[in-house]
């Protein structure tokens, strides 16, 4: 393989690799997000209490946290097939680890919006708050900077699961990385796919980082 | 005026009923500045949250001008809850909004346009002393600094009653004698009806000129701050003066 074959095949893999993360995380945000405010808000302590909505919701959640990635991956592929029409390369790995990632967003929208003071939100009913207006302008905004570091935390396990899909074809640089390195002992690129991997790793943790730094005003 | 009328709440604990307040009345003229005093676990959290409206007392009534607060439905919730502005111990600003934002707060919440309120609450910032502090956040106040970023969203609405809880109990001896002398500037300027919930006697003696006593649920003394403190009744009064030792 020459270099430009070399860079070509890392390209292409490099961009299915960003198109996976941001799709699965469009997808498990849009509905990982309101699944995270529906279980703050219906828990013992939430605005809305609804004990057996509460307990169902983290029923479900539970138990798809309780399933290994990989094993859901396999157990997702006839539901792949039937959805987006294929159970191989980028679209069918987009929606596993959609489906993969919701609960766990879910899980992470809840602890950022639980970090709000509860005697912050008292105060801001002694003022005549709606309840739709403490969920917006309270606990949307106090918790926004932890919700962004959860997009972060989101986008970095996505990677890693992506690599993972790559053992069943599902495209992207951890499956270069597994055709080359692992099946023909082509080193070189492996490591080459690692290395663009670290790099996305740390581009995602640090910019994102910057964001919340900027946006949060609690240590200024 | 402001009337507290027959006002008891009972907690029901695992050992038992807890009555937390017991038949408590009290009358406030408009303009009063009035302090509760009493030790810890008298009712002095009940008796502010029944009149924050964050808890519902079993018997009573809390009237303004004749309203009562406690019928209130739903609907009107909103308006009069803002008739009573609330300082909490450890002020509870928003943490993600600069000075402005914060004591413009409540007036966002009722949908009002910036053009409305931005006079009132460059007012208010005067009148509290943060000129020059409105881009700050809460992180960046000194203590006394926020809670007069809490004094000064309570009064952003225009309550009938301002009502503050042991507004000085996280602040130093100097930083306290500053707030305690704003409240008096307060106090004078917008004629506001105060009253001040505390376990601390300095309080009341700087800036009270009613006092009333709260022990077991019940308010035990009360009257103008001088003769109280001077010729205390009540035996609790004398402990909290410290004219009696504890047996």
């Amino acid at each position: 393989m020459n270099a430009t074959q070399l860079y070509d095949l890392l390209s292409t893999g490099f961009v299915d690799t960003l198109w996976i993360i941001l799709g699965s995380s469009l997808i498990a945000y849009g509905f990982g997000f309101p699944l995270g405010v529906l279980v703050t808000l219906t828990g013992k302590d939430g605005l809305y209490p609804k004990p057996v909505l509460s307990l169902g919701l983290n029923r479900a959640i539970n138990i798809f946290r309780s399933i290994p990635f990989y094993i859901l991956v396999v157990a997702l592929m006839p539901l792949s097939r039937f959805v987006v029409g294929t159970s191989l390369g980028i679209k069918a790995t987009i929606f596993s680890l959609s489906v993969g990632a919701i609960p766990f967003v879910a899980r992470l929208v809840e602890s950022a919006l639980l970090e709000v003071d509860s005697d912050m939100i008292e105060s801001v009913i002694t003022m005549g708050a709606s309840k739709l207006q403490i969920v917006t302008k309270v606990l949307f905004r106090e918790a926004l900077p932890q919700l962004i570091q959860g997009l972060s935390i989101t986008m970095i396990m996505l990677v890693g699961y992506s690599a993972m899909a790559g053992l069943m074809g599902g495209g992207g640089l951890g499956d270069i990385a597994i055709r080359y390195g692992y099946y023909r002992y082509n080193y070189t690129i492996m490591y080459y796919a690692l290395i663009i991997l670290i790099i996305l790793v740390e581009v995602i943790q640090t910019s994102i980082g910057l964001i919340v730094k900027h946006i949060d005003k609690r240590n200024k | 005026m402001i009337e507290i009328k027959g006002l008891s709440k009972t907690f029901k604990t695992a050992n038992g009923s807890l009555l937390a307040l017991d038949n408590v009345n009290l009358r406030l003229e408009a303009g009063e500045m009035v302090g509760i005093i009493g030790m810890s676990g008298a009712g002095k959290t009940t008796l502010l949250r029944c009149l924050s409206l964050l808890e519902k007392p079993d018997e009573g009534a809390i009237t303004i001008d004749g309203l009562n607060l406690l019928e209130a439905r739903d609907d009107r919730m909103r308006d009069y809850r803002q008739k009573i502005g609330v300082v909490f111990q450890g002020n509870q600003l928003l943490k993600q909004r600069n000075v402005y934002d914060n004591i413009a707060f409540p007036l966002t919440l009722k949908g009002e346009a910036k053009q409305n309120y931005d006079e009132r609450i460059k007012r208010l910032i005067e009148l509290v002393g943060l000129q020059g502090k409105e881009g700050s956040y809460p992180s960046q106040l000194s203590g006394g600094q926020k809670q007069r970023v809490a004094i000064a969203r309570a009064l952003a609405t225009e309550p009938d009653l301002l009502l503050l809880d042991e507004p000085t109990s996280a602040l130093d001896a100097i930083t306290t004698r500053a707030l305690l002398t704003l409240l008096n500037e307060i106090h004078a300027k917008t004629q506001a009806t105060i009253l001040i919930i505390t376990h601390e006697l300095n309080v009341v003696e700087r800036v009270c000129e009613k006092v009333v006593v709260i022990e077991d649920g019940k308010f035990i003394e009360e009257g103008k701050v001088a003769d109280v403190f001077k010729h205390p009744k009540h035996r609790t009064t004398r402990l909290l003066l410290g004219l009696e030792e504890h047996a």
